[in-house]
């Protein structure tokens, strides 16, 4: 599941803006957390320094839905940036958490999801205007609705699992927002 | 402490606000597909002074 320096996924956080040696380095730690997610089926978390590729801070373990951060964030320093990268074990897209605590923290660049499947979902401010939790969270609610019939259709006729559906909703919500929302959003399959 | 409405399926606005102050990563909607949710916010309409603060689409940008 390593990717090789030339990968989609490298050529990814290059265009979120993450310099060349940092980009391995988030691979090589997001695959460390991914494995640690499929082992105990919960979340993990970890930050690392945009420019240098430095990991900040431990690794942080959580529970199935939910890891606090919080020392990352208490971790950061001023005038540095950092990519924050968490898993998920049900491999679906950002939660609205998630964007949330990108847009609050201006010293977050990049946020990165990676699912125990091994896909991975990068988030990133596309622009520099600032869009609120709350505009984003009402965006998201919206798309989220209006692809609900098709996507419980296909649970009802059992075509999909839940989570199948789920996981294809929720990255297609994020895809109809991104633009308007003011962030860069893109999901690289394994 | 983080926010955390247990009665709740997914988490509200304001939890999720409060959440990202403390870095608390609330993921229960990650983990849980909406389609048998009764109590999610999706559901209902934004308020009205919500729904003009949501930003203008792509070709209005443009055409700003």
């Amino acid at each position: 599941m390593m990717q090789s320096k030339d990968s989609p996924l490298i050529y990814r956080l290059l265009d979120h803006g993450i310099g060349d040696r940092a980009a391995r380095e988030v691979v090589r730690i997001g695959e460390v957390l991914r494995i640690r997610t499929q082992e105990h089926g919960t979340e993990f978390a970890a930050m690392v320094d945009v420019e240098s590729g430095a990991q900040i801070g431990d690794i942080l373990g959580g529970v199935t839905q939910s890891v606090d951060t919080g020392p990352h964030l208490n971790a950061m320093r001023a005038g540095r940036q950092y990519v924050h990268l968490h898993t998920h074990p049900s491999s679906s897209a950002f939660s609205r958490q998630d964007a949330a605590i990108l847009i609050s923290n201006n010293s977050i660049q990049t946020m990165g999801v990676i699912g125990s499947d091994g896909t991975w979902y990068l988030l990133s401010r596309a622009t520099q205007t600032i869009v609120s939790i709350r505009s984003t969270f009402i965006a998201y609610n919206q798309a989220i609705q209006s692809l609900e019939t098709h996507y419980e259709a296909l649970v009802q006729r059992r075509e999909v699992t839940q989570e199948a559906a789920w996981r294809e909703h929720s990255h297609e919500a994020w895809q109809r927002i991104a633009t308007q929302v003011h962030l860069r959003y893109d999901r690289i399959e394994p | 402490m983080p926010v955390v409405d247990r009665k709740r399926r997914w988490p509200t606005l304001d939890e999720i606000i409060e959440n990202a102050k403390k870095g608390f990563i609330d993921d229960r909607e990650a983990a849980i597909p909406p389609y048998d949710l009764e109590d999610w916010e999706v559901r209902g309409e934004p308020e009205p002074e919500e729904q003009a603060q949501t930003p203008a689409r792509p070709h209005q940008q443009e055409n700003a």
